[in-house]
């Protein structure tokens, strides 16, 4: 697994600390893993890392983006449409960034990437204010990047990326019927509009039976 | 007849009072994350919304499409 994880700001350093699950879930498999955090996290490198791998990877990017491209520490551009899109050739990519699958990951697609997981829209997420510091500890900010750390956990498990979509998906429903019981606290239901818009953007592009081998 | 077609429309105006009233039960001590938008509290959501300004129509979009999936009875529009 090839990860990106830029931590310049309050999002991206949320969303390394999150990946990091994933890299340990990586460790105890025993995958190989290039970690591309923080200042590491630039163009150069990430072509440099692509260019040597050898045979299928799987690429898990982690910052800010658009429909036509996602960045790495200080928003540096990493990939986009139109530069290096072919970059993904032969590979399975999940973007955890906004918006990326509604332009980047269908060209990453028609350039040959396997498949291209990502959110046709703005990802979003809370955090608690008192957690900045410690975001493994944000009991909120875990509604929404546990079940996105779930797409990659699944393909790592060897799932179809189809199947990484669907469970992935599966699991912010199920947190979505929890919150609409009528124990819920009003403020807590409040979450549920945009749980449900992270849904909806979540995306599964290209050979829906692909799977790490 | 002319009744028929004498529906009232939901102008901009009330939709972004909806919103707000909506986002007056937004949780304390939270923040929402939008990509590279930064993050918002409740306070600053609001004033967004009233401004009209692209986080506060990001905001307007999320809630209405929740909204409208309660009357088209598909929450998840898949």
């Amino acid at each position: 697994m090839v990860i990106t994880r830029p931590n310049h700001d309050i999002t991206t350093n949320y969303l390394s600390f999150w990946s990091q699950l994933v890299i340990d879930y990586a460790d105890k498999r025993s995958l190989r893993v290039i970690d591309l955090c923080g200042s590491r996290a630039t163009r150069k490198e990430f072509e440099s890392v692509l260019r040597k791998r050898g045979g299928q990877a799987f690429i898990f990017l982690n910052g800010h983006g658009s429909a036509e491209k996602v960045a790495g520490q200080n928003d540096e551009v990493l990939v986009e449409v139109r530069g290096n899109d072919d970059v993904f050739f032969g590979t399975v990519v999940y973007a955890r960034s906004c918006s990326s699958a509604a332009a980047l990951g269908p060209k990453s697609v028609a350039k040959g990437a396997i498949a291209y997981l990502g959110y046709t829209d703005d990802f979003v997420f809370f955090i608690e204010d008192e957690c900045m510091t410690r975001p493994l500890k944000d009991k909120t900010a875990r509604l929404f990047l546990e079940p996105s750390n779930q797409v990659a956990i699944a393909i790592l498990k060897g799932h179809s990326v189809g199947e990484a979509n669907d469970l992935s998906k599966n699991m912010t429903k199920h947190t979505i019927q929890t919150l609409m019981t009528s124990e819920t606290p009003k403020e807590e239901k409040e979450l549920i509009p945009y749980l449900r818009w992270n849904v909806i953007h979540q995306v599964c592009l290209g050979d829906q039976g692909a799977r790490l081998t | 007849m002319r009744d028929m077609y004498n529906k009232k429309k939901v102008t901009d105006e009330e939709i972004r009072q909806l919103v707000v009233a909506r986002l007056r039960s937004f949780p304390s001590g939270k923040k929402i994350s939008i990509g590279s938008d930064g993050e918002f509290s409740k306070e600053e959501l609001i004033d967004r919304v009233s401004k009209n300004d692209p986080v506060g129509n990001k905001i307007i979009q999320i809630q209405l499409s929740y909204l409208q999936s309660f009357k088209e009875g598909l929450i998840f529009e898949e």
